[in-house]
């Protein structure tokens, strides 16, 4: 039991721990700007060149497709319905109400009796916030007067056991400084300007982008992440990078790729899958010159040499690729076969590592599977 | 979209599409779209009338749809009606309020909808090809005017053909177009009307058109299939797009998972 459980036995804890590979393109897009900059620029490394999309852009990605799915999500986008995030939380607040302080011995809960306690002011909360049980939040409760000494019981914020860490470009990109944007020319057409904000619009002409992202087993019973909640990963990435890049800065993005490699062994895993990943220059147009996937070939060499030398570790794989997508292995080109599902880097996944381990993900077949209807099943 | 305000009382005009073709053409004037306009294809547009059509007093709200596959294109169209806001279209005088963007979509794969073609469909068969739908032709190069009696299966056929043919010009090439895959574009099809618009096509030039309105229902098959029923939405389905017909909205959208989706445009 971890230090922050929870006495709640219809869900099925996370146990093992998970790597993430998301790769996704941009064309023609601002895939993460920086209000900072003044310019709303797209945020790029001055040394490498390199795009940077950070952890939280996506992560809003992810919650807006939990949103849209009809998950609870705590964090809600403002835009959408500023009214969710309070109702959330005054759910919280009702079930804190409803605590009545006498029926707890502080000086004398063994293990269960606090994760009872968490149970009770925290459980509902969490099996309604999904994304708080991805991603954690930050609260504060007031517990002073007759609350006193609960805090000590209760976490004052949930750390997410699913962390992505910020993701670049896997090559340099270039600013396409002079696009003609709708969304630019309507912001300061109108008269309705946001004042400090410069709406200059600008776009990279092309990213490849590589999210890397762990799931911590550990840290899962924190917030009560399952099973179920991992396994939704498989298709909320990648439908969410189809559904939610819909407005103008963001439309031009399409998810490529996704590997989900999930560790037999606790506590451990390979780290830093993403940096395998590299441009195949022999078989690519110069980078500059790259407008488009078709233009580009992933060289997955090192990526999938490493998960082989470590295979005996690995307890499975789940992989989506896009058919439009090729990549390279030593020699050999991967591409799509004939039927949808059929990729040649599943092909090679399963040379590796073996057929049993290789579990393709059919996105849409499976997303509705994972909808909250379903898992209340 | 645009937000419209109507400037004096006025009768809706059914004949608004040559000023308003004219209208976009112009604000397309000198930019690199100008040369489509005398190209013979697709002019990569499309838009809806002043909705909702009915007669309006000064200052009475209306809206007015422009979609496109490119987004430069719609820039210059903003801009330009952003420059001058006075928008006359045949005999409806209006000012453009304010402008706003969003980008429709039909839905990921699994959803089902409906489209509604908002301004009427026109279909031409062209002669050479009427023989094989056994319809009568009256001699000569006129294409015949898609009627109910043709059967759906003409029409259906020519507004694949024409969407290949936009697929051709605005998606990327390596990308499978409407007739290179299976299944239809829409699984059902419901004819709400029949009717002839007298339309100038040109300075000199009146004609009159069979047009045709329908609601086209959908389930998005993947992503390919979703890709030309977006295009539909941005270039408009059958001909004459660049004199407003077959605007197509989404009027009904029901998500994969049996949620209703978020938001539905254009009605």
């Amino acid at each position: 039991m971890t230090e922050y459980a929870y006495a709640d036995d219809s869900y099925d804890p996370v146990e093992n721990r998970s790597e993430i590979v998301f790769c996704y393109d941009a064309v023609d897009a601002n895939p993460n700007g920086n209000p900072l900059s003044g310019s709303n620029r797209p945020r790029i490394d001055p040394r490498t060149q390199q795009a940077v999309v950070t952890d939280v852009r996506l992560k809003r990605y992810l919650r807006d497709q939990l949103d849209d799915d009809g998950h609870g999500v705590y964090v809600r986008n403002v835009k959408n319905e500023a009214g969710n995030q309070s109702e959330r939380w005054e759910l919280l607040r009702d079930r804190l109400r409803g605590l009545d302080p006498d029926e707890w011995d502080l000086g004398d809960l063994d293990e269960d009796d606090e994760a009872a306690l968490r149970e009770e002011i925290f459980g509902e909360f969490l099996d309604d916030a999904a994304d708080v049980r991805y991603f954690g939040a930050t609260m504060s409760m007031d517990l002073q007067e007759k609350y006193e000494g609960f805090e000590d019981y209760l976490p004052d914020h949930f750390t997410g056991p699913v962390q992505f860490s910020p993701a670049k470009t896997i090559h340099p990109v270039t600013e396409n400084e002079e696009y003609n944007s709708l969304t630019s020319v309507i912001a300061t057409g109108s008269d309705k300007k946001q004042g400090g904000f410069d709406l200059d619009d600008h776009r990279i002409q092309y990213g490849f982008i590589a999210f890397h992202g762990l799931v911590d087993e550990h840290g899962a019973a924190d917030t009560k992440l399952s099973r179920e909640d991992v396994k939704r990963l498989d298709t909320l990435c990648w439908r969410a990078i189809k559904n939610q890049t819909i407005s103008r800065s963001k439309v031009g993005q399409e998810p490529r790729l996704y590997l989900r490699v999930e560790y037999a062994d606790e506590g451990y895993h390979l780290g830093g899958l993403t940096r395998d990943l590299a441009v195949d220059e022999d078989r690519s147009d110069p980078i500059e010159n790259v407008r488009n996937v078709r233009d580009l070939t992933v060289d997955l060499t090192d990526l999938l040499a490493r998960l082989e030398r470590h295979a005996d570790r690995i307890d499975r794989v789940r992989v989506a690729a896009s058919n439009v997508l090729a990549a390279s292995v030593d020699d050999e080109v991967l591409t799509a076969g004939v039927d949808t599902g059929q990729h040649g880097i599943y092909d090679a996944l399963r040379e590796r590592l073996g057929d049993g381990t290789v579990d393709v993900v059919d996105v849409y077949d499976e997303a509705g599977r994972t909808k909250p209807a379903a898992a209340d099943d | 979209m645009a937000h419209l305000s109507a400037r004096a009382d006025t009768a809706y005009d059914n004949a608004y599409h040559h000023k308003l073709r004219g209208r976009l053409w112009g604000a397309l004037s000198g930019t690199e779209y100008d040369e489509r306009h005398d190209a013979n294809e697709p002019p990569g547009f499309a838009y809806s009338n002043p909705f909702p059509p009915r007669d309006m007093r000064a200052g009475d709200e209306r809206k007015l749809l422009v979609a496109a596959p490119e987004e430069p294109l719609l820039t210059h169209v903003v801009r330009d009606l952003q420059t001058e806001r006075e928008l006359n279209i045949g005999e409806m005088p209006f000012r453009v309020e304010d402008m706003s963007a969003f980008s429709p979509d039909v839905g990921e794969p699994g959803t089902r909808g409906t489209l509604e073609t908002g301004t009427g469909l026109l279909v031409r068969i062209p002669p050479w090809r009427c023989d094989e739908y056994g319809i009568d032709h009256p001699g000569g190069d006129t294409a015949v005017f898609w009627r109910p009696e043709h059967t759906t299966e003409p029409l259906l056929n020519q507004l694949e053909a024409n969407l290949d043919k936009k697929h051709g010009l605005f998606c990327p090439e390596y990308l499978p177009g409407p007739s290179d895959v299976e299944g239809e574009l829409f699984d059902s099809y419901e004819l709400i009307k029949t009717f002839a618009v007298p339309v100038q096509v040109t300075e000199r030039e009146t004609r009159t058109y069979v047009l045709s309105k329908w609601r086209f229902g959908y389930t998005v098959r993947d992503d390919d299939h979703r890709r030309h029923l977006n295009l539909a939405l941005d270039c408009g389905l059958g001909e004459r797009n660049s004199l407003g017909f077959g605007f197509v909205n989404v009027v009904e959208k029901q998500g994969p998972f049996g949620e209703p989706a978020p938001e539905v445009h254009g009605r």
